[in-house]
């Protein structure tokens, strides 16, 4: 199977419409917007007068350029001056090239400077075409951070969360969650920083003492962009399940020099309730010891995963997709734990070869293994996924993900 | 999408990660999650993508898609579709010589699709293109089966819901004398992409300008003959079909007409206590036949109050036809709506949804009788919904 994921160019429109007050802007063909404006809607929910006309044609996310054939020839700067001036419901505008419009020289910065938008535009200098989602998502947050955010006098006390990308299922709810912790712990935070922080919270976030850290990978290059103004981030492993997520409080109280228990507390309340069900009935809580379970997600939350859904449940890795990008220390991290359980053999054979229990992969290989019978129970934890309306959040991380996924495990697990 | 829908064909898309993603993203509708072809395949299976980056971009692309054809026929495709993006058209790409080239040096065939993204012109261009490299497979054959019957497009819906209304296109195929030879583009392998030139007659499942230009260009180069009417959105529809396929083979379809008419007018006069007298403004796509719908509202005793046409666009219509015409806006109906009051409106403009009226999108039947019943008892209700829903006053 030729699983596609989510490059770096889809992934970067996502991380400018993530800031509320920034718009992404496509400068490339009608066709590359039809996916990402879709999708931006449901991924950021906010209330957009609908826009007709050029450049949106009735839908009011990522306003698009609608490049065609002649433009590759002659240049279409004009397009990216005449969209910028129709733009006035932003304070900021991210101009993405598609993957065409990115080789064929367009003067985007003239284009901006001849726009009569009043706000600050920011033009990424890489497409990201074909690179991992994190790529994209990370390169262009810190673009928009060196853009927007000036050096300010440090707030004793404040943090901003980074790498929680909008393309994360439920990732409303674990901010939420993430900064309850923090709260809890004294600990004011100034901007979730591409996960819903308004263009003033990111404007405040360069006086933060402290960044956090979720997905390593999704905030590297931005965590180097706040080290200009002097801010640290801490990196902790990518918090899914109860373990990881309480490691996660232990390592930013212990930078901040904070005690940990209010927020350890807040987390245990869930381990409790999960608990209790577990231990309800007379076998129900054993049925997914010895199950087997087969990650394919494009992220770092593998090796947690797969620790966790051992350590709490005694559940198996069958296979593990391996990421291309992972560098060779969490490999080797991933290799010697799978060794430790005698299950070397989960990273070497392909995720559809061998058939499991639970699958956690993007929700449409999920529906697809299930209809196939390669598991039994598909939970759709990453992108791409059916586009759907989703009222109720369905969070992957932090201890309200733990749950979810417990949720959908148990639901229709059918080994006793 | 005109490749990957057949089984035996492999497609290799050209070009970075996002065109494939964005693709396959949105065909997996069908595929997945209705299984269209009833093989619990996904697109995936049969779509691979050359994953191109900068580093392309200075180099060439030539070196990846070799390998990726390499890669395909060891796994055993005997078939490949090779379609170029935006980023090989502007960097230079030959994928011509190069699919040449590795067809003599692996023996298999490899078709080379040089659109170039939208290098190539819009949408229609990029079907067209595509289709007619496609129907190279057809066996010529002057045996025509008239008993066989084509179905150009797919008159099956990605959405599970609308599964319910396909038996009743099956029925009507079949009491008008005809078994289905193939469905292209829908359910069809490359077996029945060849057996095309076997049938006789050909029928599009929508009836769509844009749609008429290609089918009218697959049935000159099949052999076959491609019915005026397309598989009918409607009762009046239902009956020119039947007339023409009356006319065509020279059987008596008066029997099935008059049963479905039946059916069709007991149906109707249960809706028409909603209906009689009520009035609509409607708003019109400039491709799409709306013919059914004014017979529709005949049929309900509903009276047109005004119609009004989208903006014509040029990647659909074609520059000529656009030329000059007017464009439409929201604020239009939205005047027509204080000057006229209707008691709906009817609009296929995306903006038209939210307008603070009792409003909604045309759409269209599922072909067949059974889906225009559907439709009109969906439309009696709507005259009876709120002028606008709660959720939508919340702001």
């Amino acid at each position: 199977m030729n699983i596609v994921r989510m490059d770096g160019f889809l992934s970067s429109i996502m991380a400018a419409d993530s800031i509320i007050g920034c718009r992404a802007v496509m400068h490339g063909p009608g066709g590359c917007r039809t996916h990402t404006s879709r999708l931006s809607a449901t991924r950021m929910l906010r209330d957009y007068e609908v826009r007709e006309g050029p450049f949106y044609f009735n839908h009011p996310r990522v306003p698009c350029t609608y490049v065609d054939d002649e433009d590759y020839v002659n240049g279409a700067d004009y397009k990216v001056t005449e969209l910028l001036d129709t733009v006035n419901d932003a304070e900021v505008c991210v101009v993405i090239a598609s993957p065409g419009t990115s080789l064929i020289g367009d003067d985007l910065n003239g284009a901006a400077y001849r726009s009569s938008f009043k706000g600050i535009t920011v033009i990424p200098e890489y497409c990201h075409m074909s690179e991992p989602a994190h790529a994209g998502y990370d390169s262009t947050i810190a673009d928009i951070v060196k853009s927007v955010c000036k050096k300010k006098p440090t707030r004793k006390g404040t943090a901003n969360i980074l790498g929680l990308p909008i393309i994360l299922e439920g990732w409303e709810t674990t901010v939420s969650e993430f900064k309850g912790y923090l709260e809890a712990m004294g600990i004011e935070v100034l901007a979730c920083v591409g996960a819903g922080c308004t263009v003033d919270e990111l404007k405040e976030s360069s006086a933060a003492e402290f960044n956090v850290s979720i997905f390593k990978e999704y905030c590297a290059e931005t965590a180097s962009e706040y080290e200009q103004f002097g801010i640290k981030t801490i990196f902790s492993e990518t918090p899914i399940g109860f373990a990881s997520t309480k490691s996660w409080i232990h390592n930013a109280a212990q930078f901040f020099g904070v005690n940990p228990t209010p927020a350890l507390e807040i987390l245990h309340a869930a381990e409790i309730r999960a608990s209790r069900v577990l231990k309800a009935g007379l076998t129900e809580g054993f049925v997914a010891r010895c199950a087997t379970f087969s990650v394919q997600v494009d992220s770092s939350l593998v090796l947690p995963l797969t620790k966790w859904l051992y350590g709490y449940l005694s559940m198996f890795p069958e296979c593990i997709a391996v990421c291309d990008w992972w560098d060779t220390e969490y490999r080797k991290e991933l290799d010697e734990f799978l060794a430790s359980i005698h299950c070397s053999d989960a990273t070497s054979k392909p995720i559809e070869s061998s058939r499991c229990d639970v699958l956690l992969s993007d929700g449409l290989t999920a529906k697809l293994f299930e209809k196939k019978g390669i598991c039994s129970i598909g939970i759709d934890v990453w992108l791409p996924s059916k586009h759907r309306m989703n009222f109720v959040d369905r969070p992957i991380l932090g201890a309200k993900g733990a749950m979810r996924i417990l949720d959908d495990i148990f639901y229709d697990i059918q080994r006793n | 999408m005109y490749t990957s829908r057949i089984r035996g064909i492999h497609t290799i898309i050209h070009g970075p990660t996002s065109c494939a993603y964005m693709m396959c993203c949105n065909s997996d509708l069908g595929t997945i999650h209705r299984d269209l072809h009833g093989d619990k395949q996904s697109i995936w299976e049969n779509v691979s993508c050359t994953d191109l980056n900068d580093s392309a971009s200075v180099f060439g692309g030539i070196d990846s898609l070799e390998k990726l054809i390499r890669k395909r026929v060891e796994l055993g495709d005997e078939h490949i579709f090779v379609i170029s993006m935006c980023v090989p058209g502007i960097i230079g790409d030959n994928i011509i010589d190069c699919c040449s080239r590795m067809s003599s040096e692996l023996g298999v065939t490899i078709i080379p699709v040089p659109v170039d993204g939208i290098g190539a012109g819009g949408v229609i261009d990029g079907r067209n293109f595509v289709i007619d490299k496609i129907m190279e497979f057809v066996e010529k054959t002057d045996e025509k089966d008239p008993n066989l019957i084509n179905i150009l497009g797919d008159y099956r819906s990605g959405r599970e819901f609308f599964t319910i209304f396909d038996k009743s296109v099956e029925d009507l195929l079949s009491a008008a004398g005809f078994t289905i030879n193939t469905i292209y583009p829908g359910k069809c392998t490359l077996d029945d992409i060849k057996k095309m030139g076997k049938a006789m007659y050909s029928v599009q499942s929508t009836d769509d300008y844009t749609f008429n230009r290609t089918y009218s260009s697959i049935c000159d180069s099949i052999g076959s003959i491609r019915m005026k009417e397309p598989l009918p959105q409607g009762m009046k529809a239902t009956e020119r079909w039947l007339d023409e396929v009356s006319e065509l083979t020279g059987r008596n379809l008066d029997p099935v007409k008059a049963q479905i008419r039946e059916t069709y007018d007991s149906e109707i006069e249960k809706i028409k206590n909603r209906t009689s007298g009520r009035k609509v403004l409607v708003v019109t796509r400039p491709s799409g036949n709306y013919q059914w719908l004014f017979e529709l509202f005949e049929d309900l005793n509903v009276e047109v109050m005004k119609t009004r046409e989208l903006t014509y666009n040029r990647w659909v219509m074609g520059s000529d036809l656009s030329e000059g015409k007017e464009p439409y806006v929201s604020d239009m109906i939205s005047a027509d709506i204080d000057s006229l009051s209707p008691d709906l409106v009817l609009s296929d403009a995306p903006s038209d949804i939210h307008l603070k009226w009792r409003c909604r999108t045309i759409g269209g039947p599922h072909v067949g009788p059974a889906g225009i019943i559907d439709y009109a008892k969906r439309l009696g209700m709507m005259f009876d919904t709120p002028v606008e829903e709660e959720w939508r006053r919340i702001s």
